[in-house]
């Protein structure tokens, strides 16, 4: 008898019947969107801050007044790709190596003296240990370089900053004289920061030109890191032994740092703290946003949805006046609304389930590039929040159903 | 005539149907609150992300191209531009400490501590107290409270410095002086060299343009580590919430429609009585569409205040802090509101119509 009522109910509003599936449907594809982007969004959005630079630097350990002034202690070139093989070495997103010296430079009669450095564009180092290799160069710590030409790849070509370009009337195609040796200028370089000043060169060749094989004088490193919390700031001296293991396990910016100050030899590795601090209070900041976004969103379309339910079930008044005529009993009414609410709401949260799958691959697409994740324990989260949100939406309606009294409603009016 | 009984049949229809057109103008608000409240904290974001942003620094840097550098009224001048958000300015030089050059930056020492740098000891606070970049610390075994003689040709000066300073960049190696300290050290009183300005974000090029209107001679610098990552991150942030507002609207507007319909479709009858009595088409839909706009306006204002209050929600929670609204907000939320309405009820009465009065009244 039930299912006779039910089924029949169903096949006689197909089209009531189908807006509260989409619109249950809609509703949890939302849901569970939002809840895979809330997932992923602390991982996104740090990729995304990386572009504010390299957030740690390494140099060499500074022992006396002249290490400032004249530099004449350099890093080990063997020990940049041993950054990989940290504990965090998956953080690692990036290092560039550079080697500076001061060098004059001079274009006809004019001249001055500017920092030469040598670095790579691009370069795939080999990994350690394993059969793969690690993209690196200054694309990957500082994406907002733009160069107006090509990186110098040839003992005798060179790449100059937009304010000596300037000074000097460069273009792409000159040559110009460094240290009395002629290079050939392939490109232009534009940052916006000191490099504007500067003049780059490819490391190898930059190391065979002035005889220093093998050295580098500081390596910028890209990682991903976690937000400095309290214990963050802890001194790690005065950890105990504990806290210090859980302080080096954790991708704190100073603990990764710590972790490449043990790779390199000779090293200081320090945090460039303008950009971690930045980083981490962004972060929390859009988390949150995110987060509370995602909760209205929610309330809102559970509202929306329940609406629609209670409007369409309301339209059936007559038809519960008429059980109620007939001797239905209260459970009677309840489980039949109850019941058409429950597999309205099962095949809405499939489809909703299902709708999500395409709407969360665009957003990740359309936003950050690349896909999300797809969980399945998002199939079950999806039908009991689908169940919810019919069973809510039947609440009122049957409430009202239940008071009305059969007479009034079937003489038609209200 | 027609007048009087058209507000009769309104006054009647609306009073006597409360709990419908409630639960329509719930829909409405539902809907116009997501949009407002989503303009809304859209709007916000810029600015409030903005200030995060700005202990990452300045996002344009102006240097005097001769040398002779800036007067300080220049800030004042720059800061009333109306893309720029802060301007300040430094005085860069170097000074001898134990027969080595060292560099020295003098700038408004609250900046930095705006400007997240980090701190050991305490920040100075009697006129010879000076902070020195930590990389100086082991160089010149300083401690905390260690006196340094600074001397700039045959101009020397006793300091004690106060604390250390951590940026990770070039200060890490300068000895950080207030704007007087520094003015005390050299002849060129009272002049800037660089002047450090943030534009606002995503005005950045057009600050840029506005200050060389300006200072024509000087060298401009547009920062493209700090441009090129705050867009980026910004135009992220705005399309997620493109997006997700769609979403959120599209289930909203279902619910909107599927009230608006039910609510015409319930009174079939009474459009069938009208038509029998001879109400033209066009007086039968004006009467359901101002009905409709009643609908928008009460959901309208409803959705305007309740989007508002869960925009500053949203701020406050994320920012700690309120947002500006733009004043075009209120209309926004109005004009949508009533199309939101008259859109989702116009098809269903048009459809209404069709039906020939007669079987209507029968009961079909």
């Amino acid at each position: 008898m039930l299912f006779n009522i039910i089924g029949r109910s169903f096949l006689n509003q197909k089209k009531a019947l189908a807006l509260m599936v989409i619109s249950i449907a809609v509703g949890t594809a939302l849901a569970a969107s939002l809840i895979t982007i809330s997932f992923e969004i602390d991982g996104k959005v740090s990729k995304e801050l990386r572009s504010f630079g390299a957030n740690i630097i390494v140099e060499p350990k500074i022992e006396g007044l002249a290490d400032i002034s004249g530099q004449k202690r350099y890093l080990r070139y063997e020990d940049i790709i041993k950054t990989k093989t940290i504990f965090w070495r998956h953080n690692i997103l990036g290092i560039a190596p550079f080697l500076e010296k001061k060098a004059s430079i001079k274009k006809g009669e004019k001249g001055s003296e500017v920092t030469l450095a040598g670095s790579w564009y691009e370069k795939s180092l080999p990994l350690p240990g394993e059969n793969k290799t690690f993209p690196s160069g200054i694309r990957t710590v500082s994406p907002w370089w733009y160069l107006d030409g090509t990186w110098p790849n040839t003992p005798d070509s060179a790449v100059v900053g937009r304010s000596v370009a300037t000074r000097l009337g460069l273009k792409t195609g000159d040559t110009v004289s460094i240290d009395n040796k002629e290079l050939k200028v392939t490109g232009i370089l534009e940052t916006g920061g000191p490099e504007d000043g500067q003049v780059f060169m490819d490391l190898e060749n930059m190391q065979k030109l002035y005889g220093l094989d093998g050295k580098v004088s500081r390596v910028l490193v890209s990682a991903l890191t976690t937000p400095m919390d309290e214990f963050a700031y802890k001194d790690p001296n005065t950890m105990s032994k504990a806290e210090y293991e859980k302080w080096y396990c954790t991708g704190y910016v100073t603990s990764i740092a710590k972790q490449v100050e043990e790779v390199f030899s000779g090293s200081r590795v320090r945090p460039v703290w303008q950009v971690a601090e930045t980083e981490g209070k962004v972060l929390g900041r859009l988390r949150m946003l995110i987060y509370l976004l995602c909760f209205a969103a929610l309330t809102a379309s559970a509202i929306g949805v329940s609406t629609t339910m209670i409007m369409t079930l309301l339209r059936r008044i007559e038809e519960i006046g008429l059980m109620k005529a007939l001797g239905a009993h209260r459970t009677k009414i309840i489980s039949i609304f109850l019941s058409e609410g429950m597999i309205i709401g099962l095949i809405g949260g499939i489809f909703g389930y299902l709708l999500s799958l395409a709407v969360s691959q665009y957003i990740g697409r359309a936003v950050f590039d690349t896909g999300l994740e797809q969980r399945a324990i998002l199939l079950p989260i999806s039908i009991f929040n689908a169940l919810v949100i019919a069973v809510a939406g039947t609440v009122l309606p049957i409430r009202r159903a239940l008071r009305i009294m059969p007479s009034v409603v079937l003489k038609g009016a209200e | 005539m027609r007048r009087k009984w058209f507000l009769f049949f309104f006054r009647r229809s609306v009073s006597q149907r409360k709990g419908r057109v409630a639960i329509a103008s719930a829909a409405v608000t539902l809907a116009v609150a997501v949009v407002t409240a989503m303009i809304g904290v859209t709007f916000g974001i810029r600015e409030k992300l903005g200030t995060e942003l700005k202990s990452y620094g300045a996002n344009i840097i102006v240097s005097s191209d001769k040398g002779e550098g800036f007067d300080p009224s220049l800030t004042d001048r720059i800061r009333s531009i109306a893309e720029v958000e802060d301007v300040t300015g430094q005085v860069l030089g170097t000074v001898i400490i134990n027969r080595q050059q060292l560099e020295v930056i003098g700038m408004d020492r609250g900046r930095a501590k705006e400007m997240g740098w980090r701190l050991t000891g305490r920040w100075p606070e009697k006129e010879n107290e000076v902070i020195a970049g930590i990389s100086l610390k082991a160089a010149l075994n300083l401690k905390e409270g260690t006196a340094v003689s600074v001397s700039k040709d045959d101009n020397t000066r006793e300091f004690i410095v106060s604390g250390f300073i951590e940026k990770g960049g070039t200060e890490d190696m300068a000895v950080i002086m207030s704007l007087k300290q520094a003015w005390s050290m050299y002849s060129g009183e009272g002049r800037l060299h660089t002047l450090l300005v943030r534009g606002r974000t995503g005005m950045i090029e057009q600050a840029a343009a506005k200050i060389r209107e300006l200072l024509p001679d000087a060298e401009i610098k547009t920062v493209r580590q700090v441009a090129m990552a705050e867009e980026a991150l910004l135009g992220k942030i705005q399309m997620l919430m493109l997006l997700v507002t769609i979403v959120v609207l599209t289930a909203t507007s279902i619910s909107v429609a599927s009230t608006m319909g039910a609510n015409v479709l319930e009174r079939r009858e009474e459009i069938g009585l009208m038509k029998a009595l001879g109400a033209s088409r066009s007086g039968i839909s004006i009467f359901y569409l101002a009905e409709s706009v009643l609908v928008g306006l009460s959901g309208g204002a409803a959705g305007l205040l309740v989007g508002a209050a869960a925009a500053q929600a949203v701020s406050k929670g994320a920012f700690n802090s309120y947002i500006g609204m733009p004043v075009y907000l209120p209309f926004i939320s109005m004009i949508m509101g009533i199309a939101v309405a008259l859109v989702s009820s116009w098809f269903p009465v048009q459809n209404a119509m069709k039906y020939d009065p007669a079987v209507i009244l029968r009961g079909e």
